[in-house]
């Protein structure tokens, strides 16, 4: 069967979708949040209602107890500008924004200490400042090339195409992915389109893509042809979301939740009323929630090694 | 419009009344009727009514055929056109999008760099690709060029800036169509077509949470256009090789389904093609033609009812043949055919030794019969006569009855002695015979004269004639004898002279040459319609007016009294139509002779030349003198009663010089009675003529009927006849006849003059 599957890549990936459905999934436990607890006042604030920022928010309000208060954008300017002269006058101290709208709303909160999470191009919106800092989206890229080498040992050069501004993210990424040996590239780009196009015309001689969450250059169309051609040229992809396996995604590795709390309260605990958030201007995240495609190792003719390495979740 | 049967009818009336006639030229009108009858039915068989050559079925049908083949090959041709017009524009769209496609994305280096290096390998692409004639990218404005290409170097440069209403066309975003802008007018060699360059992104932190099930909008932006220009010029030669390619297998096609078809109709309408022939030959006149039948069912269907009207004309042409020539009554045949045997037993006399002998036969008593017993008695007497004859004769005679109680009899090669002998026989067999009649028995006796036919230079009238007048030498010698002609028994010049005569009454009737003369019939009351007697004269030999009595006697004797009758008819109507038209409303009193009753077509004859002539009959008083009314009096009843439906009317002439009963005045329907002028020309000193005139009147007026009275001389005799009552007066005392009307006010003025 398997050898028919080249030849037809809906079948081939329908059967991949079902032996993934099947595969153990490799997400490891979440890190238990330390019980420390802000002292502070805190507002919650959440995009929009979905799982990727309530799984957070739960988490953070779990955990800050009567401290903290949820909101939630309403995509409707007045009420959200009245949501922020509610939260400027209340009495909380500290303001966790998750996702980008939240963090852009969060401009007009003044004298307040705020911290941003799942936010991928915070540099695109300069939303690092002394009072507000942020958690990047980003899993830790370490546990990614651990993960990926052990499944794939022959692995040796891998691209990533972004917008620009990641020049940080990435530099960490490529040494990590050099203590597992590979080399990572770094690939700029302005558009889906021109994406596409160093997609087709330069990752011939790269064995894996790892594809970051950069909406600015990347649509649904591109993915779909980003995927399609890498099943067709034996490519394997690293993904950012379990749901690209689908698609030809080889291996998956996504922020854990209670991770990302974790890192919030960590920041918001530092930080001294009524001064700066101590520390860098976004911090990593240290778990990783990780689902293999376990067609298309097969398919790839991957032998996964018994012995992994790094810290994968 | 006449049906056949009566168009049949009135061409045998007409063909019997020819052969009653008796003329030469009569016989010829009959031999041309039967080819008028063949005519006719052709015609009516091959095309009613029409007089232009008919069209042939078979080619109109081949000729539908093939405009139909026409058509469908143009409808053809047509539909590849538009098809491949249709496919090729659809191919011409395609082919763009795709190249805008392909292009979009080769395209990218360029949106990335800005740099024109960028389009080498574009045109690298493109030259391998001859049917792109140009490509432009555009930036986002639409109005600068960031790169382009064009087949022809010398061209890149007029290349110019997008209009705002194709960038306005190119505006929409809409993720499930991509706009496209196709101009086709600007260059008809160029099918161009610009396209928007989009990109895509999702919104913002569109992928925290990424679903691919619940796909969210996306951000497209415009960053520039693609202007391709395709070489539409060889789209066009493909689609005209197709055009053509097909067009001529169309036609292929169509020529053998032409062909095919034309096969099939000419097989099929062949036993119709076959009848083409005989058709032509029953068009001509021949009717012993017989029609095949074979075919299909509606073929030897028109084959058969052909063949059964022919079948049926032949024998009414025979019995047409038999009724023109035979004598209705006696069954003995007529004049006409008689002349015809006559003719040809004259032609054989005249080149050999044979002769024969013609017998004119007159009844010595049948006047006496006729008038005794009556004319139904007349009649089975000249039946009995008619049988006893046939019964005598051999078979090779011929025995004819010219009209009347006259019989001819032609007897084949015999010589002086035995014509003789023939004659004897006759008298015999009449002398034998008893005719006896509603208990009265009469003794059957006749007079024959006879003349020889052999090597002679007489013709047939002359023979005739000489016959006749042996008959006449018989009659006057004592009756119920025969005389053999001798030229020595008459005058020479006065047959000649007779000769004569009916040689220029032939003329005279052939050339028109016999005059019309008017004389006024006045009315006594005022209102009474102008009205004129029409005289019939001809010159003689020297040029001088003659009355009728001159030559009517050698025109009864050469039988051309009914064709003078016509021919007064004829021209008399003629110029009653001309003063018609004038204005005025005149009247014509025309004169008939007794030897029109024996033509059964006199009727139908003057309705159409009164029809032809536009005149109404009552513009129209016929005159029959007594003798012949009584005479004929079955017929001239028919006759009178049939032109009277017309609106004609009829006056009795000569009355009183018949001696005849006045019961037959009772019993014809006359309007008129025109007393004879011997009873007026000295009815002021005659006493006897003027009681039998007074009486005459009276009888008339009870009897319902106008009265003429004829011979005024004087005023006199005006005013007896007035005193008598009489209606309407002729003589020279009102206008001699003249060769046109006479002044009526003058005429009509003399009835009122006093003594």
């Amino acid at each position: 069967m398997w050898r028919m599957l080249p030849a037809c890549p809906q079948k081939w990936l329908t059967a991949a979708v079902a032996l993934f459905m099947l595969s153990a999934c490799t997400t490891a436990p979440p890190e238990a949040p330390r019980q420390a607890r802000s002292p502070q006042k805190v507002a919650i604030v959440v995009s929009q209602r979905a799982a990727v920022f309530d799984d957070v928010a739960e988490q953070l309000q779990q955990e800050l107890a009567g401290n903290a208060t949820r909101y939630y954008l309403t995509g409707k300017n007045a009420a959200d500008n009245e949501l922020a002269k509610a939260v400027t006058e209340s009495s909380a101290t500290q303001v966790v924004v998750i996702g980008l709208p939240a963090a852009l709303w969060s401009n007009q909160i003044q004298r307040k200490q705020i911290v941003f999470c799942q936010v991928f191009n915070h540099q695109q919106y300069r939303l690092v400042s002394e009072w507000r800092k942020g958690v990047s989206s980003v899993p830790p890229a370490e546990q990614l090339f651990t993960k990926w080498k052990t499944l794939s040992p022959s692995l040796r050069r891998v691209v990533t195409i972004t917008g620009p501004m990641h020049k940080s993210l990435i530099a960490h990424a490529k040494n990590a992915a050099a203590k597992e040996g590979i080399r990572l590239d770094h690939m700029v780009v302005r558009s889906d389109k021109e994406f596409r196009y160093t997609f087709k015309n330069r990752v011939g001689k790269y064995q894996g893509i790892w594809l970051l969450p950069d909406n600015r250059v990347l649509s649904r169309s591109t993915m779909r042809e980003v995927m399609s051609y890498s099943i067709r040229h034996g490519k394997q992809v690293a993904v950012f979301n379990p749901q690209l396996l689908s698609i030809g995604g080889l291996i998956s590795a996504e922020p854990v939740p209670e991770d990302v709390a974790v890192r919030v309260l960590d920041r918001l605990r530092k930080a001294r009323p009524g001064a700066a958030i101590p520390g860098p201007g976004v911090v990593p995240l240290g778990k990783t929630r990780f689902q293999i495609n376990k067609v298309l190792v097969r398919q790839l003719g991957l032998t996964p090694s018994r012995t992994p390495t790094g810290n994968g979740a | 419009m006449k049906s056949i049967g009566s168009r049949l009818y009135t061409e045998a009336t007409k063909a019997v009344a020819s052969l009653r006639a008796g003329s030469r030229r009569r016989s010829a009108k009959f031999r041309s009727f039967v080819a008028r009858l063949s005519d006719s039915i052709t015609i009516r068989l091959t095309n009613r009514g029409s007089h232009t050559k008919p069209r042939s079925l078979v080619n109109r049908i081949l000729y539908i055929q093939t405009l139909w083949s026409i058509a469908i090959f143009l409808i053809a041709v047509t539909g590849i056109w538009w098809s491949s017009t249709y496919l090729i524009r659809d191919n011409l769209f395609e082919r763009s999008v795709q190249w805008t496609t392909e292009l979009d994305e080769l395209g990218t280096p360029l949106y990335a760099s800005g740099q024109k290096l960028q389009m080498t390998d574009i045109a690298k692409r493109v030259t391998a690709s001859p049917e792109i004639v140009f490509v432009r990218y555009y930036d986002a404005t639409g109005k600068k060029i960031l790169a382009s290409y064009h087949d022809d170097p010398d061209a890149e440069d007029s290349a110019q800036p997008l209009e705002r209403n194709q960038i306005e066309a190119l505006a929409g975003t809409n993720q499930a169509n991509k706009p496209y802008f196709v101009d086709e007018v600007s260059d008809p060699g160029i099918y161009r077509l610009i396209a928007p360059i989009w990109v895509k992104s999702i919104k913002s932190d569109g992928l925290m949470g990424f679903s691919l099930e619940k796909p969210g909008p996306e951000q497209i932006r415009v960053i520039g256009y693609i202007d391709v220009g395709l070489d539409r010029t060889r789209f066009a030669r493909v689609q005209n090789n197709v055009l053509l390619i097909g067009s001529i297998m169309i036609a292929i096609i169509v020529l053998v389904a032409l062909f095919a078809g034309r096969q099939l109709i000419m097989r099929a309408l062949a036993p119709l093609s076959r009848l083409k022939i005989p058709l032509a030959r029953l068009a001509q006149g021949e009717t012993g033609v017989e029609v095949e039948s074979v075919g299909d069912e509606e073929i030897v269907a028109i084959s058969q009812a052909l063949n059964t009207t022919i079948k049926a004309v032949n024998e009414r042409d025979e019995a047409l043949r038999k009724i023109a020539d035979h004598d209705p009554l006696t069954g003995l045949v007529n004049r006409s055919y008689f002349m015809r045997e006559l003719e040809e037993t004259l032609e054989e006399a005249s080149h050999g030794d044979a002769s024969s002998a013609l017998l004119f036969i007159d009844l010595d008593q049948f006047k006496y019969v006729n008038d005794t017993v009556g004319h139904g008695a007349g009649d089975r007497l000249l039946i009995q006569v008619a049988e006893a004859l046939r019964h005598r004769a051999r078979d090779y005679d011929v025995i004819a009855r010219f009209g009347g109680d006259e019989f001819v009899v032609l007897a084949r090669d015999v010589d002086q002695s035995s014509a003789v002998g023939v004659a004897r026989g006759l008298l015999k067999v009449l002398q034998d015979m008893r005719f006896i009649e509603d208990g009265h028995s009469f003794n059957i006796y006749c007079s024959i004269g006879i003349t020889m036919i052999h090597n002679t230079r007489y013709n047939v009238d002359e023979l005739l004639s000489q016959a006749d007048m042996a008959c006449f030498q018989a009659k006057s010698r004592g009756r119920n004898r025969y005389h053999m002609f001798e030229i020595s028994d008459y005058d020479k010049k006065a047959l000649v002279e007779d000769i004569g005569w009916s040689q220029r009454i032939r003329d005279a009737i052939d050339n028109g040459e016999f005059l019309l003369h008017f004389q006024p019939m006045v009315g006594n009351q005022p209102d009474d319609q102008e009205f004129y007697e029409v005289l019939l004269r001809m010159t003689d030999s020297e040029g001088q007016l003659v009355a009728p009595s001159v030559f009517f006697q050698a025109a009864e004797r050469f039988g051309m009294m009914v064709d003078v009758d016509y021919w007064v008819i004829e021209n008399s109507l003629a110029v009653l139509a001309d003063y018609r038209l004038d204005g005025r409303d005149v009247c014509f009193s025309i004169n008939l002779s007794g030897h029109v009753f024996e033509d059964q077509a006199l009727a139908s004859k003057i309705v159409e030349a009164l029809d032809e002539h536009e005149i109404p009959g009552s513009a129209i008083v016929f005159e029959v003198t007594e003798q012949s009314a009584v005479r004929y009096m079955d017929r001239a009843n028919s006759l009178i009663q049939s032109l009277q439906n017309h609106g004609c009317r009829f006056a009795l002439d000569d009355f009183g010089t018949g001696f005849s009963s006045y019961g037959y005045i009772k019993s014809l329907p006359i309007d008129y009675i025109k007393i004879s002028g011997d009873f007026i020309q000295d009815i002021r000193h005659d006493h006897v003529d003027k009681v039998m005139v007074k009486s005459m009147v009276e009888i008339a007026k009870a009897l319902g009927k106008k009265i003429v009275a004829e011979n005024i001389e004087d005023l006199e005799t005006l005013h007896i006849l007035q005193d008598m009552g009489v209606d309407y007066f002729q003589g020279y005392f009102f206008g001699a006849p003249m060769e046109t009307l006479p002044d009526w006010e003058a005429s009509r003025a003399m009835v009122n003059l006093k003594g």
